[in-house]
């Protein structure tokens, strides 16, 4: 009866001499890979901060990405799909008047905050577009202090624009500002750093959270400076570059509570 | 040493290689994440008016071996009571942590999570394996459940090293593997010398 538990072992022995014989690249990945996972503190404690925030709330993190793939579809129809997919609790957008309705013209209602009139104003030109379910015109006040991140100017705006490469109209998360390569990117405010990688749309990107379900996203860079952790306002996290879906060097800045985007040039 | 604590080598070894691949504020979300999860033991043993033998700190992690606690069901839900706890801790984190953005809180739900899924798993000396143990023995008799639970035992841990090793190829890191290798090395003999 025991027989089987030797038997086994010395297929597995079997197969990895096979494998080792037969596929010397192979058993070399496997070997990096070893290497890579003694040296790899930070990503597995982003793995794992990753899965303890998750217990309780939506992830930021599954948030930037969902939308990486999945742009506002333009259109007058009122059910899109986007508004499906996203989980959104009912508690992260408070209800005031000021959210935007998805109707022809933004009320010209005047608002005591010029910046969101402003905004308003700019994305009139767009009225016949559907406001992303996961974006709020609010701008309630932070429970931090905070600073710029980069010293740069604004090259691109948050909400609807041409897209500069697909050359047609997509929701803009974020802001864009245009500086040269290398300009130091600080930290918006104290909190954590809890992702720090590369993709083809961001390029180097990376995620801090904030305290109260704020979080803050730093793109296209051509330096990471640091790893997760703990960082504090105006610490120097990256540095400016044109990495992933990028036309130029520039810092795409986004803001979110939640999962809920944010403009992040009400604050700045 | 006193008698009912026991601390061997190989959780030395552990521990130092712990803080050496996470560093300190990693090794502290581990240690506080199981501390949970063992006062979980602790509680429920206590409260089933049970007692504790000895605490055995391994490489393999806490191992208590209790008394006085009779009965299949008081047994499981003595065994389950860690994984419970760690899992009200890991919530209880998870919450603050993203609340205040804290590091070592967010990390502690992070392991508090991976201990109960790990520990829940149906391999002794496993929490999952020594309930399911305790459960067949007593439906069908200790040499059938022995055969069940270390088949079982065996299959989770080759099923554990072969989701490990296609982690380590997409560069994911090798805790899963080492899990599941540690797994597979300890069903060896080791319900010959079971006891619950």
């Amino acid at each position: 009866m025991k027989d089987w538990k030797l038997y086994i072992s010395a297929g597995i022995f079997i197969l990895l001499t096979a494998v080792k014989f037969l596929s010397p690249s192979l058993s070399a990945q496997l070997a990096d890979g070893i290497k890579n996972a003694l040296v790899m503190e930070h990503e597995q404690t982003v793995y794992v901060m990753e899965l303890g925030k998750s217990l309780t709330e939506n992830d930021a993190i599954s948030a930037f990405f969902r939308r990486d793939t999945k742009e506002a579809e333009p259109g007058p129809s009122p059910a899109p799909t986007q508004t499906a997919a996203p989980v959104i609790t009912p508690t992260p957008v408070p209800e005031p008047t000021q959210t935007p309705i998805p109707t022809p013209t933004p009320t010209p209602e005047p608002t005591e905050n010029p910046a969101i009139a402003a905004f308003l104003a700019a994305q009139s030109a767009y009225s016949e577009y559907e406001i992303p379910a996961n974006v709020s015109y609010e701008c309630p006040t932070l429970p931090f202090e905070y600073v710029h991140p980069i010293s740069g100017v604004k090259s691109s705006g948050f909400g609807y624009r041409m897209h500069p490469i697909k050359n047609e109209v997509k929701y803009h998360y974020g802001t864009d500002f245009a500086a040269n390569t290398g300009t130091e990117i600080a930290a918006f405010a104290d909190g954590v750093i809890v992702s720090a990688g590369d993709s083809d749309s961001y390029g180097k990107y990376m995620i801090i959270n904030h305290s109260d379900g704020y979080s803050t996203l730093y793109a296209h860079c051509s330096e990471l400076c640091r790893g997760c952790g703990d960082v504090k306002k105006g610490d120097v996290i990256a540095k400016v570059g044109s990495t992933g879906a990028a036309t130029g060097p520039h810092l795409h800045f986004e803001l979110m509570q939640g999962d809920i985007y944010l403009n992040p040039e009400f604050y700045l | 040493m006193n008698r009912r604590f026991q601390l061997s080598a190989g959780a030395i070894f552990l521990l130092s290689a712990l803080y050496f691949f996470g560093g300190i504020v990693s090794l502290s979300a581990l240690l506080l994440a199981a501390a949970a999860h063992e006062l979980g033991h602790i509680a429920a043993i206590k409260l089933l008016g049970g007692g504790i033998k000895t605490m055995r700190f391994e490489a393999s992690g806490m191992c208590i071996s209790m008394c006085g606690v009779n009965g299949a069901a008081a047994e499981i839900t003595a065994l389950l009571a860690g994984p419970a706890a760690g899992l009200i801790f890991a919530i209880i984190c998870s919450y603050c942590g993203a609340k205040t953005a804290n590091r070592l809180l967010l990390e502690c739900a992070g392991y508090g999570a991976i201990l109960t899924a790990y520990n829940l798993l149906p391999a002794l000396p496993l929490d999952g394996g020594r309930a399911v143990f305790a459960l067949l023995s007593k439906a069908m008799g200790f040499e059938r459940a022995k055969n069940i639970i270390e088949l079982s035992g065996f299959i989770t841990g080759l099923g554990l090293a072969a989701a490990g090793l296609a982690m380590l190829g997409k560069e994911l890191g090798a805790a899963l593997l080492i899990a599941g290798i540690w797994l597979l090395i300890a069903q060896t003999g080791i319900v010959k010398n079971m006891r619950l």
